[in-house]
């Protein structure tokens, strides 16, 4: 089928009503637990995994991307009001958004946010639509050894450019592939690490892992720490979310490198919308002729990051979608939804189920136009909904994270796990190791585990195969540049991003 | 030793010592197999010895800082609500959903010092509504509302 016939498949598909209705209730919910602090992308997509399970396989993706890209528009909102973000992928707002709400330009803030994460997500979706088909019929020619060293390079490019110590997040990826090992060796039959422990046969939950390690942990820090917000929700007229001439001068620049910068680390497998935001607050700040603006209220310092975040939602579904490469835990969860109702992802899922691939790709263009509706006329509801105090929210929270965890596999032993790992998250987390890392070595393990065999298989137990073939070799060294680059350049940055 | 970064080098060797065990484990274990043809054990033991590398790696460069200040825990929400949850994954296949629910929120309302007896009592009931209403109701979830199986 050509180009635009897919197009207007997807459409026919995306429009489709029940379709429509879940695009609605995964961007509604979304932005709802993107607002909540504690409560991150990751948590709100494990605790409504379940109820994929009763659902048509496109309508449960369109309505879990829905949640995936809502959060994002979400969080800002707490970032800028309460100095606290609302999902990880909005921290870096807090940075400038916060400042400008203190000076009473928090609507404009809300405001350009909104338009940075339309434009931000809008500039992923067509980089997602052009680029994702030729991806995949490119991949149809890879094997084992280039599927290993792509997702060694996801992995790589998650710790060695994110934040914190280099050691520190490969530690985590290790832990991660680790626990990703307990359970049946797909290979021999054989129980490893599961002493005797019969749930443990089927491997550790996903979700009981995300929830403990993510939710719990968040929650655990959360408490007593997060203020009530002091916002008056009646500030927040359309009048006063007009941003100035000034502001939109400054602002169109930064939302392009900020789009750009977010479709590039969101493709790459292994980073995602944090380091994008991140990286494009960076860019930002020392391309600037006045960087001591920034810290202080400066518009570009919220547009850039939010456009990235939101451009790098989009584009993360590249490698998910074309190459059946989870790039992050939340993708994880994606892949899980659809290989339940029994599609297997990879390259050749586009041309075996072009209504699906399609049907999600325009669902995005509604879902983003929906959430522009739903955050800047309806902004209102949701500051009213920070006004809540945190310690009636964060019971509410906590149920559905028990509730829902136990509802996937009908297991108490999977809210067990959430505790354990909600302790070892809090542990995690007053050491400074990195949580993602966990996650996706989690996520990514088995499969390079499973693929590393089957290379050594097919090379007759020679490690050469890694570096002789073109295109893996081509990878490898890309991932041991990010290596080399991440132990000589991040101190540096991050001194300069403390500092200044 | 004490006026280095002690908390990266304790935790260093701590991740050593349990890269150790696992490569161990694994080897004694499970059949590690040839490089062409691995077994179950084979990639575990990597990962091992891997983790014990940058356990070792950890604690040298906490060797080379200086003493850091010790991350402090706030004990109350830790308890409260990490108790509430084993409460939870205890309740639930027993005495089923009412209770679990209940317990669990009780509990972890433990980890705020604002929240007053009342204010919980109608959180409780809200959530117990809220959970059969969706869980039950909307999703067709087979929870036992109440239940008594020991």
């Amino acid at each position: 089928m050509d180009f635009f016939g897919n197009l207007s498949l997807g459409l026919h598909t995306a429009l489709s009503l029940s379709n429509l209705f879940y695009c609605f209730v995964g961007v509604f919910l979304g932005t709802l637990l993107g607002v909540i602090p504690g409560v991150g992308v990751l948590a709100a997509i494990s605790m409504l995994f379940p109820i994929t399970f009763h659902m048509e396989v496109t309508s449960a993706l369109i309505m879990l991307a829905g949640i995936w890209y809502g959060t994002s528009y979400g969080g800002s909102t707490a970032s800028i009001l309460l100095n606290v973000p609302g999902t990880p992928a909005n921290a870096v707002v807090c940075l400038d958004g916060y400042p400008m709400a203190q000076k009473g330009r928090g609507a404009v803030a809300l405001f350009m946010t909104t338009v940075a994460s339309f434009v931000g997500g809008s500039i992923g979706i067509v980089i997602l639509t052009l680029f994702a088909p030729v991806i995949a019929q490119y991949a149809l020619s890879m094997g084992p050894a280039e599927y290993f060293s792509l997702m060694l390079l996801g992995l790589i490019a998650a710790t060695g450019i994110a934040d914190g110590s280099a050691v520190k997040g490969f530690v985590m990826v290790m832990l991660g592939i680790f626990l990703g090992s307990i359970g049946t060796d797909v290979y021999t039959g054989t129980q490893r690490f599961a002493f005797g422990i019969p749930e443990l046969g089927d491997g550790i939950s996903l979700v009981a892992l995300a929830m403990g390690v993510f939710g719990v942990a968040e929650l655990i820090i959360s408490v007593g720490s997060v203020k009530a917000n002091r916002f008056k929700s009646s500030d927040l007229t359309l009048r006063a979310m007009k941003p100035t001439r000034d502001d939109m001068r400054r602002s169109w620049l930064p939302m392009l490198r900020g789009s750009s910068i977010g479709s590039f680390f969101g493709a790459l497998p292994g980073t995602g919308p944090s380091l994008a935001a991140f990286i494009a607050y960076a860019v930002e700040k020392r391309s600037s002729k006045d960087p001591s603006r920034f810290g202080k209220g400066a518009i570009e310092g919220i547009m850039a990051p939010e456009s990235a975040n939101n451009a790098a939602d989009q584009t993360s579904f590249i490698p998910t979608l074309a190459l059946g490469i989870p790039g992050s835990p939340t993708m994880a969860l994606m892949l899980g939804a659809l290989i339940i109702h029994g599609v297997t992802p990879g390259p050749a899922l586009m041309t075996e189920e072009p209504s699906l691939f399609w049907g999600l790709v325009m669902s995005f263009w509604i879902g983003n136009i929906m959430l522009v509706i739903l955050n800047v006329p309806l902004i209102g509801v949701w500051v009213r909904l920070l006004a809540v105090p945190y310690h009636l929210l964060f019971p509410v929270v906590l149920m559905f994270i028990c509730l829902g965890t136990y509802s996937v596999n009908n297991s108490a032993f999977d809210v067990l796990l959430v505790m354990i790992f909600g302790a070892l998250g809090v542990l995690m987390r007053k050491l400074a190791f990195p949580a993602a890392p966990l996650i996706l070595g989690f996520v990514l393990g088995p499969m390079m585990e499973d693929n590393f065999r089957r290379a050594m298989l097919l090379s007759s137990g020679d490690f050469a195969t890694f570096i002789n073939r073109p295109i893996s070799a081509t990878i490898l060294s890309i991932a041991a540049f990010i290596m080399l680059w991440s132990f000589f350049s991040t101190l540096k940055a991050r001194r300069a991003l403390t500092q200044g | 030793m004490l006026n280095r970064d002690i908390v990266d080098i304790i935790t260093g060797m701590a991740l050593a010592a349990l890269g150790l065990i696992i490569a161990a484990y694994a080897s004694t274990h499970y059949n590690l197999g040839t490089l062409q043809r691995m077994g179950p054990g084979m990639v575990p033991m990597g990962i091992g010895l891997i983790i014990a590398l940058l356990g070792i790696m950890l604690s040298i460069g906490g060797a080379s800082r200086p003493r850091f200040p010790m991350p402090s825990i706030e004990w109350r929400p830790l308890t409260a609500i990490l108790g509430g949850i084993l409460l939870f994954s205890l309740a639930v296949p027993r005495v089923g959903l009412v209770p679990a629910i209940f317990l669990l929120t009780l509990i972890t309302s433990l980890a705020d010092k604002q929240l007053r007896i009342k204010t919980v009592l109608a959180l409780i009931a809200f959530l117990i509504l809220a959970a059969i209403l969706i869980f039950r109701l909307a999703l067709g979830m087979n929870i036992p509302i109440f239940r008594w199986a020991f």
